[in-house]
């Protein structure tokens, strides 16, 4: 793959990464509407011209990125996918960074048996292999993507919880702090106005960093069967059934998993570009 | 002992360019304490550093540094490790951070001892608590094998001294050794000082913002601003006959319990940002006696012997 | 209009306690200093006063009421009184606001004023700290150290406040600025009738300041008096050391300069670094009595004088 280095420079560049955020509302607009996108039903099966080749490796233009093992379009099904992949990346990312804010901020700023109740509980869910976690639930509840979505935002709250936490916990000792509450202000808004906004910051760059780790869990549950049901289309899914045919037709998971790449790649600098915006330190005005 | 020559330096490139020393002249002969006034953004720690050699490496440094007869500027990384410590020494604002908090006192203070004089075990503990003598530690012995965060700021600052003089410095740099101390503690650290560079004969460049302080210690004092020299000239002159207007300034806006009660003269404005100066003296947009020469920058005079300054009035009234 | 009544702090039960016993009054419009090293104390004590610690025994009253047991509305009230000024002129300032906000939020959240009467009110405070009314827009990391000072004093006066706790707000700054700020504060206090604590370790600051000064050794007052009386015939030996320790006088390295020793646990806290020290100071704690008019002292020497 050599345009993959060229992506990385594009992504890399410190002005405005329209790369990354073109890719990153291209994703988003691609799941939301998919019908508007994919070329052929993502389920149609086509025997006939199984296995084909995207274009450029011998494929043609019928099938842009190739087809699968039962001939349904590669590149219609990454679409299709994208949605699975978005609502999970995206809103189980969001959902966990909402969650452990508030139980981070409440556990940091009040602390005592606030703190103490949080932090255990946080611990006992860090302390359980994910898999485990997520396999145990959805055996519980059967599968399903909103309980798959539950079952992200429930592994990942922790980590947000724990980084807020001590990020609150040093702020609260700062000496701006310390002087809003001489200026009277209430425990909300001190929560709210000066302490917020500076854990934003690490929270953000988590949140960045955990869309992919999510978008590869979900794969991860595909795979096992407990995730997404085939025969709907996942990018997980995808990587999961093309690994048998990595000699023969190395498009079925290399696709997808570019795809992954690429949205984790586009989150990631986006999330570096909305921290610059956000900290006035690096804000020339 | 040192003699530095113009020394430039600056950091980034293009646009971005800084210039923090603008052709620094300095020389101390041995056992001379000198002191370097200067606010901040003056270019003093940006000085004391290149002495050493420890600038980052994208700045940019011209001139000459030269050290019992040797260049720095072109010496080996070898050769400067084995003139670190051994010949040249600093010590540093923050006793609290220029302290490893996991080594014990023993270990800070004869690190310099094995690595420039090849001392181990007996010998080694000896003469580290012989240093911690020199700086007058009260019960050196048990001292040994404290960490840094069970000593006060001051007992931590006289470790710092005493590891800095542990390899036998010909020449110390002291930064601002005394900003992050409390008022009896800082007097004694200056008369520490004192007492070492006589007991030991090593040249002292004692680094502060503080005029008044720094002349309880020393014989010569160099005002720096904006990275350049304003005046160098005797410690006694400083205060009863201050050449230069910012010099005048500085002794004159110090709190001291004479002119208790009474308004204090300032000086208007802020320091002088080095990213942002305009051409000619760089005091001129604070000074009291600004003139329309000032948009040139007047060059260092010697108006007495041995007292050098740097401004167009006191070259015209001579 | 501020009194303390026997206060002391412990932070923890093993601990030595960081104020001990303290009992001091400030009257309205006068401005008091609390000079003594790190640890002596001295900053604890601004950090009760503005409600920001609670004390372990002994009473922190404002105008006769306990601060400590203010609540809710009451507090709030209170903190409209007073107000304070830190050390750190970078650690002050929320760095994520702007100026405008910084200043205005006192005012908005005590509800005092509308948008536009702000804007103004922000205006009038910057001016009187000597500050540009353009400084509003910025944000604090595009000001120096010595123009963050002044926008901290310029949020602490919004609420017209009668008292300023200032804790070492000059130390941090560099000289030629230190003086502009101590003429702020002198040009202020006769402005606004505004009562000082003054915390500092330099007692030169302080004698610029501060109509009465106290010196804190290890938690304890040891010396307290009208600044004419404590500078000019200093009676504790704490307070002798901390005058000879003063830079500017030339005679720093003629004086032979005091023992590096900790406070002790036992009898005078000082009594290690005293040159006078007697018996009875290693078995008994001195308590502080007066010794003179307005003056105070906490040591033996002076107890059998009288």
């Amino acid at each position: 793959m050599n345009f993959t280095p060229v992506m990385l420079r594009w992504l890399g560049s410190k002005h405005v990464p329209w790369a990354a955020l073109t890719m990153g509302t291209g994703v988003v607009m691609v799941a939301a509407a998919p019908r508007l996108f994919a070329p052929y039903d993502p389920t149609r099966i086509d025997i006939l011209h199984r296995l084909a080749p995207p274009l450029g490796w011998g494929g043609n233009a019928a099938h842009l990125l190739g087809t699968d093992q039962l001939g349904r379009d590669v590149l219609s099904r990454l679409i299709y996918g994208a949605q699975v992949s978005v609502a999970v990346g995206l809103a189980g990312a969001l959902g966990a960074a909402a969650i452990g804010l508030l139980l981070g901020m409440s556990a940091g700023y009040f602390g005592g048996s606030c703190d103490a109740a949080v932090m255990r509980v946080a611990e006992l869910i860090l302390s359980i292999p994910v898999m485990l976690l997520a396999l145990g639930v959805i055996g519980a509840l059967g599968p399903s993507l909103g309980h798959l979505l539950l079952v992200l935002v429930l592994v990942s709250w922790a980590r947000y919880a724990r980084l807020v936490r001590a990020e609150v916990m040093r702020l609260r000792g700062r000496a701006f702090v310390e002087l809003a509450r001489v200026a009277g202000c209430g425990a909300i808004r001190i929560i709210t106005v000066h302490i917020l906004p500076n854990v934003l910051n690490p929270t953000l760059v988590l949140l960045a960093l955990d869309i992919g780790r999510l978008i590869v869990l979900e794969a991860s549950l595909s795979f096992l069967g407990v995730g997404v049901q085939p025969p709907a289309p996942s990018w997980g899914l995808m990587m999961a059934s093309g690994r048998e045919y990595l000699r023969t037709a190395w498009w079925l998971a290399t696709m997808p998993g570019l795809a992954v790449l690429l949205t984790c790649l586009a989150a990631n600098r986006m999330g570096d570009w909305m921290r610059d915006r956000l900290d006035p330190h690096r804000r020339t005005d | 002992m040192l003699q530095v020559r113009d020394l430039q330096v600056a950091f980034g490139r293009g646009p971005a360019l800084v210039r923090v020393l603008n052709g620094v002249s300095l020389s101390l002969r041995s056992g001379e304490l000198c002191g370097l006034v200067g606010e901040s953004g003056s270019g003093k720690t940006v000085l004391a550093l290149s002495i050493l050699r420890l600038l980052p490496q994208d700045a940019a440094i011209r001139g000459s540094i030269r050290l019992g007869g040797e260049d720095l500027l072109t010496a080996s990384a070898a050769r400067l490790r084995a003139l670190r410590g051994a010949v040249v020494s600093m010590i540093l604002q923050d006793p609290m951070t220029a302290l490893n908090p996991l080594l014990t006192v023993e270990c800070q203070v004869g690190e310099p001892l094995t690595y420039h004089c090849g001392l181990r075990g007996h010998l080694r503990r000896e003469q580290v608590v012989a240093l911690l003598e020199k700086v007058r530690l009260p019960g050196a012995r048990q001292l040994l094998h404290a960490y840094p965060h069970q000593l006060s700021g001051g007992t931590r600052q006289r470790v710092a001294a005493a590891a800095a003089i542990a390899g036998g410095a010909r020449l110390l740099i002291a930064d601002e050794p005394t900003t992050a101390l409390d008022a009896s503690t800082q007097a004694d650290f200056v008369r520490l000082l004192h007492r070492l560079a006589r007991e030991t004969g090593m040249a002292v460049l004692f680094i502060s913002h503080d005029l008044h302080l720094v002349l309880e210690l020393v014989k010569r004092v160099v005002v720096l601003y904006a990275g350049h020299i304003l005046e160098d000239g005797p410690a006694a002159d400083a205060l009863r006959s201050p050449k230069h207007p910012y010099t005048q300034a500085l002794a004159a806006c110090v709190p001291t319990l004479e002119r208790r009660g009474e308004r204090l003269p300032t000086v208007g404005g802020t320091p002088a940002d080095p990213a942002r100066l305009l051409p000619g003296c760089p005091f001129a947009p604070r000074c009291p006696e600004v003139a329309p020469a000032c948009s040139m920058m007047p060059p260092l005079v010697e108006a007495e012997t041995g007292h050098s300054v740097r401004c167009w009035l006191r070259l015209a009234r001579r | 209009m501020i009194r303390l009544d026997q206060v002391s702090k412990r932070y923890a039960p093993a601990v030595v306690a960081a104020v001990r016993n303290v009992s001091l009054t400030v009257e309205a419009g006068e401005a008091y200093g609390l000079v003594g090293e790190s640890g002596s104390g001295k900053t604890t004590i601004g950090r009760m006063l503005l409600a920001l610690e609670v004390p372990s025994s002994g009473r922190v009253l404002f105008r006769g009421e306990e601060v400590s047991s203010l609540r809710g509305g009451r507090l709030r009230e209170y903190r409209r009184h007073v107000q304070a000024v830190f050390q750190d002129p970078y650690e002050a300032l929320s760095p994520r606001q702007r100026v405008e906000k910084i200043v205005g939020e006192p005012l908005s959240v005590h509800r005092l004023c509308g948008a536009s009467a702000r804007a103004r009110r922000v205006a009038e405070l910057l001016r009187s700290v000597g500050l540009p009314e353009e400084a509003a827009a910025r944000f604090p990391h595009q000001f120096s150290g010595g123009q963050r000072q002044r926008i901290a004093i310029a949020r602490a006066l919004a609420l017209e406040p009668d008292f300023l706790v200032l804790d070492e707000p000059v130390s941090a700054l560099d000289v030629s600025i230190q003086s502009q700020v101590i003429n702020l504060l002198r040009d202020l206090r006769s402005e606004r009738r505004l009562g000082y604590l003054f915390i500092s370790h330099n007692l030169a600051v302080v004698a610029y300041l501060c109509d009465r000064i106290g010196v804190m050794y290890a938690g304890c007052l040891v010396e307290e008096g009208w600044r004419e009386d404590v500078l000019c015939q200093p009676q504790h030996p704490y307070t002798r050391e901390l005058l000879d320790a003063l830079p500017g006088s030339g005679r720093l390295l003629a004086v032979p300069g005091p023992t590096l020793a900790p406070p002790a646990a036992v009898g005078c806290p000082f009594r290690h670094r005293c040159p006078y020290m007697m018996e009875i100071c290693c078995t008994m704690e001195p308590r502080i009595r007066p010794s003179g008019a307005g003056h105070r002292v906490a040591c033996h020497l002076y107890e059998e004088a009288s």
